[in-house]
């Protein structure tokens, strides 16, 4: 939903660049299109503003997260639990920049399997580059955007993504950097800001801890799980806490 | 080699991922994505030092330990 | 710009972790001085108040080495072109005070005697069984030999555990296998969880003989001979990848490093990144290290330690050329043969649907192991692989980042995903294999001769990849693990025979037990080191870890480095200072 109007918004504004209209006109919609591109921002459950992603790019995160985790079951999904301003931050600071890769070439295509990651790309670079083209191939295997798709089409898409069919331009041979490496990168991100501590952005509300039945950090209850850990009848189902609750 | 279109390079066990082999001086002279089909085919002609194997990631809960 | 030249000191260490620091202590005991010259920083039980962080110190790496500045390169088979590790994956180095001894699990054994005699042994149980290209070898040392410091590192420690054969006498309910101790462990074994309890269980309905998993994480308030006294583990599921709040686990920064410092005759240098062993080709006269400023200096010593783990250890060697490189072609020189790890290709995992066995508590030594499918405790009739592998039933503390697992054939995404998590995060319980490693001609260390660290210097290569030996060993315990998970009463069983990858892969994470390229013997030529981990070829250097293991046993390596550790120490404090020369 907020991923159309924000792409309407935008096609608003270049519609009336072509119209060719006064300064004032063009000031007042460029304007109007501007407030609406602030609501966007909002709108993907972002509740602050983008660091790294475009709203576009956020637009498509959130809605792949979103199959990943789907809300329903009497609970939210990824984008509303904040894992669009989880990776949002991560990508805007130190492992977005690759600040822990080694980024010294030569840079190889591997000839067999078992050597990790090889490319030059930061992981911030490496989402500028793919999200585009998981766009552009939702618009060519479905006719539309990817966030505008219909969840089977999405569903259809992330399973293409996942069994490399999507060619992302990146690899060269078997062994090259693919969209299947992509994907799983994408999910350990996603349960990342499903279940971090809530303090990096996502896990909102301890959603994502709470779903699974996780508790957070024992400190919160004064770390006294030795005091139970071999009475094994004795449940410990509390209200998930984070560190934060400690500060 | 089991019926299969392209040819594959036996000393490649990245072109054997998901299937069991029958390894012999680290070639793969027979193969299947059923072990136990393997097995009965193979092991009469086994000889020491061969290796009818699975290759392949293993199976969850893997990484979770240590 | 000009080189500093600090004063000499009887002793330096190339990094202070549990072997830098069990020699700084016994040598500062002894009266020597002690300089321990460490490229990371200070940290201590004070620090980490804040790491219940999974995302910080699990996933973003923060108490290891960082690969940015200096990594390793892998290749899978001689000729073949090696690629950095780009990305921390397969092992986790430690940096800084303490070592990996900070941040690891605390799981401590003793290897088998068989371990220390494992070419004599093989010969007698495989003979022509053994791959022509395996070089599994003796260690020029007997456990026997070994024993008196095994008890004294697991006394330091305050492990955890019960013993299984007390001077011959076998004892049940410790692991009946295990060679002679003269003593029970320092420290009753941790308390027991459900899952332990299951696995306990069920091994011995399946005639095996299951003991509590030996551990570094006290369950009792502990004081050691030393009269350091430390706080009991609290179960909170945080051990392996971060430092321990409360200092329950055994760590260098709580008990040796202390130790060594009440003498008042040990030095810490921090960011100090040794890059040279200085010598004249027979004597080391000191080192020269780079600070955090970027500047040179050199540090004269009387003895040059290398504690720095095996990579590093094995790296300085090649770079300061000392000893004769091993050349796999030719099976000349010792310096990089002999490089192993640990084939951990098996495991079980069972689904509870209406069980809660509270994954989340737990510490990283607590659970029961069974030694019946190790080393030549089985028959190995009709088999055509070496030794076995540990099986585990462990309670580590499931975190929610990484530990969800769900049943086979659930889709890693979507509804259905997020339902099973739900279901079955609660009742999930792992069965793990950890096995032998042995060496091939064909693995090594060696230097690259493309990649290069920050400063300028050739990153180390690793040569090495799963044999068929390894592929047999884990599709034949894997076997044997599903059924007992299936006796523990789990609703699903994912497991069977297990299985490796077709190649070595440094991407997921498996073991930080990288062992060998400096190994010992009891002559020199394919060793590096004697049975005093002092060096053939320079009298007053000692090169301590995991690098000495001509291969590796089953067992975590803690204990057993532990153990030649304080040899090592008594070799330098009651033989060598008295009487500069070979030991042996």
């Amino acid at each position: 939903m907020a991923a159309r109007s924000a792409d309407a918004a935008q096609r608003g504004v270049s519609r009336r660049q072509l119209l060719g209209g006064s300064a004032a006109a063009l000031g007042g919609g460029i304007l109007a299109g501007g407030l609406a591109g602030c609501g966007e921002a909002h709108e993907h459950d972002m509740r602050r503003p983008l660091r790294a992603l475009t709203p576009r790019e956020a637009a498509i995160v959130g809605a792949m997260a979103d199959r990943v985790f789907p809300a329903g079951d009497g609970s939210p999904g990824a984008s509303e639990i904040g894992v669009v301003a989880y990776l949002d931050a991560q990508l805007a600071g130190g492992w977005g920049s690759g600040d822990r890769f080694y980024r010294h070439g030569p840079f190889e295509e591997p000839d067999d399997s078992g050597h990790g990651y090889q490319l030059p790309l930061t992981p911030r670079e490496l989402y500028r580059r793919v999200l585009p083209a998981i766009d552009e191939y939702a618009r060519a295997q479905h006719g539309d955007g990817f966030p505008e798709l219909s969840a089977e089409q999405q569903d259809s898409v992330m399973t293409d993504l996942e069994s490399g069919r999507v060619d992302l331009g990146l690899a060269q041979g078997r062994f090259g950097f693919g969209s299947g490496q992509f994907f799983a990168a994408f999910l350990q991100n996603v349960r990342e800001g499903l279940f971090a501590d809530p303090m990096y952005e996502g896990n909102r509300d301890v959603a994502g801890w709470r779903w699974i039945g996780y508790p957070g950090d024992p400190m919160a209850y004064g770390d006294i799980y030795y005091t139970v850990f071999d009475s094994w009848d004795v449940r410990w189902d509390v209200e998930p806490q984070g560190m934060e609750g400690m500060h | 080699m089991s019926g299969d279109g392209g040819v594959r390079d036996p000393y490649d066990l990245d072109a054997f991922d998901g299937e069991w082999v029958l390894l012999r001086d680290g070639a793969v002279l027979d193969h299947d994505a059923d072990g136990d089909a393997l097995r009965a085919r193979a092991e009469p002609r086994m000889r020491p030092g061969d290796a009818l194997v699975p290759i392949g990631h293993p199976p969850a809960g893997y990484h979770v330990t240590a | 710009m000009a080189v500093r030249r600090h004063r000499p000191v009887d002793a330096v260490t190339i990094g202070v972790g549990w072997t830098g620091g069990i020699l700084a202590a016994e040598l500062t005991k002894a009266g020597m001085t002690v300089l321990g010259l460490e490229r990371g920083h200070q940290r201590g039980t004070e620090d980490f108040s804040d790491d219940h962080d999974e995302l910080r110190y699990a996933i973003r790496s923060e108490l290891f080495q960082n690969t940015a500045e200096e990594t390793w390169t892998l290749r899978h088979r001689q000729g073949e072109r090696a690629l950095p590790i780009r990305r921390l994956g397969s092992f986790l180095p430690g940096i800084g005070l303490g070592g990996a001894g900070v941040h690891w699990n605390g799981q401590t054994w003793r290897f088998h005697p068989r371990d220390f005699t494992y070419r004599t042994t093989a010969e007698e149980v495989y003979g022509d069984r053994i791959p022509s290209d395996m070089t599994i070898r003796d260690w020029g040392i007997t456990y026997d030999e070994l024993e008196p410091y095994f008890d004294r590192f697991e006394y330091m420690a305050g492990i955890a555990g019960k013993a299984g054969n007390l001077s011959g006498r076998r004892v049940e309910g410790g692991n009946v296998f295990e060679g002679p101790r003269r003593r029970d462990y320092p420290v009753r074994p941790m308390d027991r969880s459900l899952a332990g309890h299951l696995f306990e269980q069920a091994a011995r309905e399946h005639g095996y003989h299951p003991f509590p998993l030996p551990s570094a994480n006290l369950p009792e308030v502990y004081t050691n001979p030393a009269g350091i006294t430390r706080h009991h583990c609290t179960y909170c599921g945080y051990c392996e990848r971060f430092g321990c709040e409360v200092g329950a686990k055994a760590d260098p920064t709580v008990t040796v490093i202390p130790e060594a410092q009440r003498t008042g005759r040990y030095e810490i240098r921090y960011g100090a990144n040794v890059t040279r062993i200085l010598h004249d080709g027979r004597r080391a006269t000191g080192v020269r290290y780079v600070d955090a400023a970027g500047r040179e200096h050199e540090q004269p010593a009387e003895m040059v330690l290398l504690t720095a783990f095996t990579f590093n250890n094995v790296r300085l060697l090649l770079l300061s050329e000392m000893g004769e490189v091993y050349d796999p072609a030719t099976g000349r020189g010792a310096v990089g043969r002999n490089y192993t790890y640990q084939n951990n290709g098996a495991s079980a995992v069972g689904f509870w649907r209406d069980e809660d066995f509270r994954p989340y508590m737990g510490s990283g030594a607590n659970g029961v192991s069974i030694d019946d499918l190790d080393a030549e405790n089985f028959d190995h009739d009709g088999l055509d692989f070496l030794g076995g592998g540990l099986v585990t039933v462990a309670s580590l503390g499931v975190r929610p980042i990484l530990g969800l697992t769900v049943p086979e054939g659930t889709p890693g995404w979507g509804a259905r995903w997020k339902r099973a998590i739900r279901q079955y995060y609660r009742g999930t319980v792992t069965m793990a294999m950890q096995a032998e490693s042995p060496a091939y001609r064909q693995h090594h260390l060696d230097l690259d001769p493309t990649y290069r660290d920050r400063n300028g210097d050739p990153l180390l290569r690793i040569t090495f990849d799963w044999q068929p030996n390894e592929r047999k060993l884990a599709e034949y315990v894997g076997r044997k693990m599903k059924p007992l998970m299936e006796s523990m009463g789990a609703d699903e069983v994912v497991g069977g025979p297990g299985s490796l990858p077709p190649h070595y892969d440094v991407q997921p994470y498996q073991s930080t037990h990288n062992n060998g390229g400096a190994i010992m013997g009891a002559e020199p030529g394919e060793s590096v080191v004697n049975r005093w981990l002092q060096m053939w070829d320079y009298d007053n250097v000692f090169v301590v870890g995991a690098s000495a293991f001509p291969q590796n046993a089953s067992f975590n390596p803690t204990g057993t480095v532990g153990a030649l550790a304080y040899r090592a120490a008594d070799g330098i404090v009651n033989r060598y200072r008295h009487r500069p020369g070979p030991l042996a």
